[in-house]
């Protein structure tokens, strides 16, 4: 993600798809990438609880602001980069927060469903991730004016095959406490827990990323015995912590 | 030899979100004790992992 207005890929005009201003419908399938998340975001976690019966109408005009925000960022993104990552981001996430305020927090909170809201959080997520700049399909790096010339990098050493599905294997159980902490009902217990959830799923990610990149690296990796002699100390206070957790299962 | 520490470091990752999703659930069903127990394991298991990975005495 970049700061807004601002872009890593710099883009020659004469390497653009074309010249002219696009339109409304092509701007907005050019960001459908952020625009349906986007939507199904709004729809999940603001529209559907400001149009419950008693929603404030002030609730209600925000929400209809946000999603205005949200068609509207698209069409200035090419023209105006600044006004259209305002829009989209600081009025819409705005509009959004807004509406939740206005809402008050025993309509926001969705107890009868709590699947609609993660799912929700996740559209979120994928809307910021959405607004970051990404290389447009027809656009080369080392063709922009300021790409250094020279041969290209060659990598040092090609990755695993299995390395892609070990990473989504991992990646998958990292976000289950992540999804669990959505059943936790208690207020105060909900935030630590998801506090906790984001957390273990930050640093599973992180180190399962370099398990899984490392796999069959063998000139990156120390030997087998020094790993092993690395581990042991952890490895044996999980053997008493086990040990442990038994006795007081005996015991209790 | 390395594959099977290899498979063993998955394997820990692995066994850490498990300990972590076991804590998390501990902790709505207001069992405070036992996750505290599991997210300690999950933080013990990933560090063992990490270890595996990369030990800090090694200077590669």
């Amino acid at each position: 993600m970049t700061a807004p207005g601002a872009s890593p890929f710099v883009v020659p005009p004469r390497l653009r798809r074309s010249g002219g201003r696009p339109g409304a419908l092509r701007a907005l399938r050019e960001r459908a990438n952020t625009v349906l998340p986007g939507l199904y975001a709004w729809l999940t976690t603001v529209a559907l609880p400001s149009v419950q019966r008693g929603a404030p109408g002030s609730a209600r005009l925000s929400a209809f602001l946000a999603l205005l925000a949200l068609v509207a960022a698209p069409l200035f993104v090419h023209e105006r980069p600044a006004i259209g990552r305002a829009l989209g981001i600081f009025a819409f996430v705005g509009c959004s927060l807004l509406t939740w305020v206005l809402l008050g927090a025993g309509s926001v909170q969705n107890a009868g469903d709590p699947l609609l809201p993660a799912l929700g959080a996740v559209a979120f997520t994928l809307y910021a991730l959405g607004w970051g700049s990404l290389r447009p399909r027809d656009v080369v790096p080392e063709d922009a004016p300021n790409a250094i010339p020279g041969p290209p990098l060659q990598p040092r050493a090609r990755p695993h095959p299995l390395s892609p599905l070990i990473l989504g294997v991992i990646l998958v159980s990292a976000l289950v406490p992540v999804f669990l902490a959505f059943r936790v009902v208690e207020s105060e217990r909900a935030l630590f827990a998801h506090a906790v959830a984001i957390l273990s799923a930050i640093l599973t990610i992180t180190v399962g990323s370099r398990v899984a990149l490392q796999l069959g690296q063998r000139r990156a990796q120390a030997p087998v015995a020094e790993r092993l002699n690395a581990a042991a100390v952890p490895l044996a206070l999980l053997a008493l912590s086990f040990g442990l957790g038994f006795l007081w299962l005996v015991v209790r | 030899m390395s594959k099977v520490v290899d498979l063993l470091s998955i394997l820990l990752v692995l066994g850490a979100s498990a300990a972590f999703a076991v804590g998390v659930a501990a902790l709505g069903e207001r069992r405070d004790l036992a996750a505290i127990y599991w997210l300690a394991i999950g933080a013990l298991v990933l560090r063992a992992a990490v270890e595996l990975l990369r030990p800090r005495s090694s200077s590669r």
